[in-house]
């Protein structure tokens, strides 16, 4: 129910006048609610506003792999094509490990409060790609399962800079896309097993998307997200995925993807389908 | 500093610099002809006016100008910068826009009305994006933030 009033909301926003910037340069919501794609920040900033316009954002998303279920529901604003903040709740269904230990029904939630500046560049009209600084408060609801496994904190902050740009006629005359992101996280998937562990803390992990626009509203792609393992219980695996993004205008963007999120607490292999719906006003 | 994160800070040095430092485009002199010439620029340049010249956004920006004078410096100008056959006789971009206040967002909305445009010419997406790549980079000589 609260998901249809949430989807109500986005067609009502496509009612709406956005900001004046280039189809697609908003990019989407990622899973923590920054700009970006599917898991990886972007140094764009959320919407389509220019230097002196405010662009409001809100998308859902869904990830279903064998063993879990992830939900991400996130608003964002972007002011001045210069400042995001943001705000997400994410909630992983444990399917198949909560009945086994005992906790049938047994969800992880968190909220992510971020915020993010554009500290210089223009991803289309500058050579240098665009360079965005952000952070990510990011705070579990429910400690006890992440405190059972061996985090040391129910909360925690990710540091990041990225880099954004986009190549007018490159390659081949279509507009290719490429993200780096350097981020500083004492997370554990995500941060939903909450921060740090027995085998350490705060690391350096590299994150990257890669992709291409097929034509003015229609792109493809993939990310990668390197992660590290701070609990001996289990170990995490780097993330990957491939997506596709249809963006029919300003108001309204759907993403697709295939997500390959390796071992994830204990179980191993999980991959599966990603859908995002963002709406933008 | 252990030799992981070393890598990882050089690697991300390395792309960084790749993507900061990517070398300007080539002349791109066939793109006039593959436009299909003089007769598609004009069809652009018409195109574009009848959008420019009634968007509420930025229709006051050209209130001084008429649009047969309009009309021509524009299309001398794509005819120009697409390798066509053609001199631009006009002022450069700074001077023709000095004291014109271009807002960033102004600016973007003239790209959309030229995309549509282009999208009405019949120009195809990929060559679309050719002609942009050759005026994108104008944008910090037009606008004045």
């Amino acid at each position: 129910m609260k998901n249809l009033f949430f989807l109500l909301c986005l067609l009502w926003t496509m009612q709406a006048y956005g900001g004046s910037r280039q189809l697609g340069t908003g990019a989407v919501m990622q899973i923590e609610g920054a700009s970006g794609s599917g898991i990886v920040p972007w140094a764009t900033i959320a919407g389509y506003g220019e230097s002196d316009e405010t662009d409001i954002t809100a998308a859902y998303t869904f990830l279903d792999t064998d063993d879990y279920e992830f939900e991400a529901q996130g608003v964002a604003v972007g002011w001045l094509n210069r400042f995001e903040i943001s705000l997400a709740r994410q909630s992983l269904d444990l399917v198949t490990l909560g009945p086994a230990i005992g906790l049938p029904g047994a969800t992880l939630r968190q909220d992510v409060f971020a915020a993010k500046v554009r500290i210089a560049g223009n991803l289309v009209y500058t050579n240098m790609p665009q360079i965005a600084f952000g952070v990510q408060y990011k705070k579990n609801k429910n400690f006890t399962i992440p405190g059972l496994v061996g985090a040391r904190d129910d909360s925690g902050v990710d540091y990041y800079l990225s880099a954004s740009k986009l190549f007018l006629a490159k390659p081949f005359g279509f507009n290719g896309f490429a993200t780096v992101t350097l981020r500083s996280t004492q997370a554990n998937e995500t941060g939903l097993l909450g921060f740090g562990g027995d085998l350490g803390s705060r690391h350096l992990n590299l994150e990257t998307s890669l992709g291409l626009f097929l034509n003015s509203s229609w792109a493809v792609g993939f990310d990668f997200r390197q992660k590290q393992s701070n609990l001996s219980f289990a170990s995490e695996s780097h993330w990957r995925d491939v997506f596709i993004a249809w963006i029919p205008n300003r108001h309204l963007s759907v993403v697709a993807a295939y997500a390959d999120l390796g071992d994830v607490a204990t179980l191993s292999d999980q991959q599966g389908f990603y859908l995002s719906i963002n709406g933008s006003f | 500093m252990n030799n992981q994160t070393t890598f990882q800070w050089l690697t991300a040095a390395l792309l960084l610099c790749l993507l900061a430092f990517q070398p300007l485009p080539a002349a791109d002199n066939q793109l006039y002809h593959e436009l299909g010439g003089q007769p598609t620029v004009d069809r652009i340049t018409h195109e574009l006016l009848d959008r420019i010249l009634v968007n509420e956004k930025i229709a006051f920006l050209f209130e001084d100008t008429n649009r047969e004078e309009l009309h021509e410096k524009i299309a001398n100008q794509i005819c120009m910068e697409t390798g066509g056959p053609c001199d631009y006789e006009g002022l450069d971009m700074i001077e023709a826009h000095s004291g014109m206040d271009i807002k960033y967002s102004e600016f973007d909305v003239f790209v959309s009305d030229f995309i549509a445009a282009m999208e009405a010419a019949q120009v195809p997406y990929r060559l679309q994006n050719r002609v942009l790549a050759i005026f994108a980079p104008m944008r910090e000589d037009i606008t004045y933030e």
